[in-house]
């Protein structure tokens, strides 16, 4: 799963419309007007999204709104905090175990 | 201690009661090493350190819950005091959450050792995770995701 998310955010639209999302869910027209671009190209995003689990999309009347999914992301917060959460203990004990006035 | 994200890389700095040299020896001697790499409750035995340009390093870390799984990777740069850089090859994640796997591919820490008075301020840069999602990494989500949506397209 972490794959797809990185990979379908490694598309600086797709990482924008994630952004979007993250304030409030949008219906694909108010999507695509925050975009110069087609409602097809977008769609094309919202597909990817979509696929990777990061967005879901349901029907409301003759609106298809978006809404973020926050599993994916998440778990790729959990991968990046893993890593900085590793350093940052690490450089703790460092000074604990090491420095001068601990000797 | 400060942690941050610029947009490429994880950085992390800390200032340590120690020399230049005296960090930079933490970082080289396994008998020093032994004593801090990992976070509180971790064991590491260091099976092979080769602190050259092209050497490699094999930590065997053990994790509070007895997970075991060794951290591998090869030294760039030695340039004592003042940097040493390195590769990591093997990511140990023992004790982290189920849904993470290690990345694909190796990822470059560079460290760097700066004299604040009698103290040393150690950053460590850690770079090639991906450059595009490293935005992610700071913060709670929705500073995040602000930040994203913030980002040109």
């Amino acid at each position: 799963m972490l794959d797809a998310t990185l990979s379908a955010l490694a598309d600086p639209t797709r990482r924008a419309i994630v952004g979007l999302l993250s304030e409030s869910e949008l219906s694909v027209g108010e999507v695509v007007d925050n975009f110069e671009l087609t409602q097809s190209a977008i769609s094309r995003h919202l597909d990817v999204l979509e696929h990777a689990r990061l967005i879901e999309r349901r029907r409301e009347g003759q609106r298809r709104i978006c809404s973020l999914s926050a599993e994916p992301l998440e778990e790729l917060s959990d991968w990046l905090q893993g890593y900085k959460r590793f350093w940052k203990g690490s450089l703790k004990r460092l000074d604990k175990n090491l420095s001068r006035r601990n000797q | 201690m400060m942690a941050g994200v610029t947009k490429e890389k994880v950085v992390i700095r800390h200032i340590v009661d120690l020399s230049p040299d005296e960090a930079f020896d933490a970082w080289i001697n396994p008998k020093l090493v032994e004593k801090w790499w990992g976070p509180e409750g971790y064991r590491t035995v260091v099976e092979k350190l080769d602190a050259r340009p092209g050497g490699d390093f094999i930590f065997q870390m053990t994790a509070p819950s007895g997970a075991s799984c060794p951290m591998t990777g090869t030294y760039t740069a030695i340039e004592r005091p003042t940097s040493l850089s390195f590769e990591v090859r093997d990511h140990c994640v023992a004790d982290m959450p189920d849904t993470v796997r290690p990345p694909a591919h190796p990822s470059h820490v560079v460290v760097a050792f700066e004299p604040h008075g009698d103290k040393t301020e150690i950053i460590i840069t850690q770079a090639g995770l991906n450059a595009d999602y490293q935005l992610l990494a700071e913060g709670g989500w929705g500073q995040s995701l602000t930040r994203l949506a913030q980002t040109p397209s």
